[in-house]
Order: structure tokens, then sequence, then C-alpha cells
């Protein structure tokens, strides 16, 4: 599934913004890879508000542009993963609408992300490969 | 509905600046470090996996 994303600003490294355009006006997004292991990186995604200078977690910024965003999400893990081919990113929703949204990415990314990553969920007490359309609360990403 | 947004390098500086100060960036680090020491084992496999290849 090819679907158009954002442009990618330039940032510093583990560092990813770009300005999310829908009916709500412009949202900057940021995506960071915080080392949390040796190797591990977790996967944040917040907004920044530039005028009152706060940052955000809105998980449904609701700016009719979700589908434009969970592509450039995995645009932006296939870029981190390729220019760090022996980490593994860690993502997982710290709400239910974000959960949600992480596993939408996931499942609507299943065959696009399976051909080069191996992605692993967890969920409860299971820990395993993903199995398309099986909801999980947190996800591992690695190259294959 | 907001004044058009230019993203200029002082922005971007900004936010790089002040995000990994910001709470709602710790809390995330901090409820990740958490969940993924339960996974201590499943993480170490899936390096594992990566290696051998």
């Amino acid at each position: 599934m090819k679907k158009e994303s954002y442009t990618l600003l330039a940032n510093s490294a583990n560092t990813y913004n770009f300005v999310s355009v829908g009916k709500r006006g412009e949202i900057l997004k940021g995506v960071y890879f915080e080392e949390i292991g040796i190797n591990l990186y977790n996967l944040v995604l917040l907004d920044y508000d530039y005028e009152s200078k706060m940052w955000s977690d809105e998980s449904i910024s609701d700016n009719g542009d979700i589908i434009t965003i969970m592509a450039t999400i995995v645009q932006i893990i296939k870029v981190f993963l390729n220019q760090n081919k022996e980490s593994v990113v860690f993502f997982k929703g710290n709400s239910v609408s974000r959960q949600k949204l992480y596993n939408r990415i996931v499942q609507n990314y299943f065959e696009e992300l399976s051909e080069y990553f191996a992605i692993w969920g967890s969920f409860e007490n299971e820990r395993e490969i993903v199995i398309k359309n099986k909801y999980y609360q947190a996800f591992y990403i690695n190259i294959k | 509905m907001k004044t058009k947004l230019v993203v200029t390098p002082q922005l971007l500086q900004e936010m790089e600046a002040t995000v990994r100060n910001s709470a709602i960036y710790k809390a995330k680090i901090q409820e990740a470090k958490e969940f993924v020491s339960k996974d201590k084992e499943f993480i170490a496999s899936i390096f594992a996996s990566m290696k051998v290849k």
C-alpha cells in the first residue's frame, strides 16, 4: 500500500519533523527515537504548538489526514531502521486511542512493512510475530 | 485556524531544545522503559534472531 506521505523536515539525528495539514490547520509533529536500551529505541510521536510552545500527544488530532500521517510514520520508521540496521524500534500507545492508531498503522501497512521488517507484538502475556488483524499493546520492529 | 505555519530552522531548533525536557516526553519514555523491562527475554530473543542471519 503506497500512500502519500508528508515531506520530512531536516533536523538532527533520531528526530523527524513534519507538518500535518488538514481541516484544523497546520499541526507541527515530531517523531523521536529515544534509546531506552542497547540498540532499542522508543518511537515517540508528539505535537508541538508553536504559539504556546507546548507539547502534546493528542492521539487523534482530528485534522482529517490520518492516512497521510500513518504513511509518514511508516516512512520515518523505514528511514530510521535503514540508518540503524542493528536497532529495534519499540512503540506503544499510552492510551486506547493511541494504541488503536499504532495498530491501524501496523495492520494497514502490514504487507509493506513485512517485506522489509520483522514485526513483533506484545499483548498481555503474549509475545509473538505480529499476526495480521490481531490487536497488540506494543510493537517491536527490526530489519529482517 | 492558526496563521500559516512557516517552519524555520529556529523553530526546529526550538523543538529539539525543548522536547526532551518536556513532561510529556519524559513520561512517555518512563512508561516505555517500564513496559520493556517486562519484555526482557522477548527483546533478547528479537536481537538473537537478528544476529543469526
